[in-house]
């Protein structure tokens, strides 16, 4: 028997729906691993800058380039054996980011450590918004929650921000892939 | 398509399917995601991914991660066409109606 346009109009409803959390949750699961990765890698970054602050741009040269290269070959892995190949455009993202990052800092002139390391994690909690405006709550969840406590960090534990960073800050980039990993 | 494809047309599978569309490539979903997503018992999920393996509108790959089972489904091209041939058949309905 034929569908009924509201019928027609409900299953179209449905479809959309159950499309938008399918690609949540695809989101969610992609952005897992390399989250937990970056919270791994800021505890590496900032505790070492906080203990060898003059070694700090060796340092977070080092952080970056070892995570953009993980990030690559864990995003090649991450797809069926079939179509596997470098993809190209994940190394190509970490690079953009890191020359926008270096150009606002160019701009910007002289900056201390701590400063340094409140803007970049700043920039990223924008990106983790936007991405939750349109892919998924979660997200949103957690750019709010680490633009909070970089903020929080940087205005109320000055004196020992980069360790808070480190710490509480890498901590919280691991616990939220690990939750996206379950969502 | 004056009748709706019989194998999509029930709204689990109509679900499943819609939840593997926006999967790149093809990408598999594993069995555990699709339950939640489509929001299903494991049994009735079950037999509808079988209904749609029987049509071949999916792909069912079964392998262990260690000591852990693990199922996951893909969508096969047929699966695909077959998909978008459904929602072209519901929005006619709707634009049918809108132009009476």
């Amino acid at each position: 028997m034929p569908l009924s346009p509201n019928e027609a109009a409900d299953a179209l409803r449905d479809i959309s729906s159950t499309e938008r959390r399918s690609f949540s949750a695809y989101g969610y699961k992609s952005a897992a691993t390399f989250l937990i990765l970056w919270g791994l890698l800021w505890m590496v970054g900032y505790g070492g800058t906080d203990l060898w602050p003059a070694q700090s741009g060796n340092l977070w040269l080092a952080v970056v380039v070892v995570g953009s290269v993980i990030s690559t070959i864990l995003g090649m892995r991450a797809k069926p054996k079939a179509g596997r190949r470098v993809d190209w455009r994940i190394f190509a993202t970490w690079v953009s980011a890191l020359g926008f990052i270096s150009s606002m800092l160019t701009v910007v002139g002289k900056v201390d450590d701590a400063q340094v390391g409140a803007l970049i994690p700043l920039f990223f909690a924008w990106i983790y918004v936007v991405m939750g405006v349109w892919m998924g709550w979660r997200f949103a969840l957690a750019g709010v929650a680490l633009a909070t406590l970089t903020l929080g960090g940087f205005f109320f534990l000055h004196q020992h921000f980069l360790l808070w960073m480190a710490f509480v800050g890498g901590s919280t980039l691991v616990a939220t892939g690990l939750w996206l990993r379950r969502a | 398509m004056d009748q709706p494809d019989a194998i999509i047309h029930q709204p689990v599978r109509l679900k499943i399917m819609a939840a593997l569309k926006p999967m790149p490539q093809s990408e598999p979903l594993e069995f555990v995601r699709l339950k939640a997503i489509v929001g299903a018992t494991e049994g009735n999920l079950g037999a509808h991914i079988a209904t749609l393996e029987d049509a071949r509108y999916v792909e069912v790959e079964k392998d262990f991660v260690g000591k852990k089972p693990r199922t996951r489904i893909r969508l096969s091209k047929q699966g695909r066409r077959a998909f978008d041939e459904y929602v072209v058949y519901l929005r006619d309905i709707i634009d049918g109606a809108a132009a009476d």
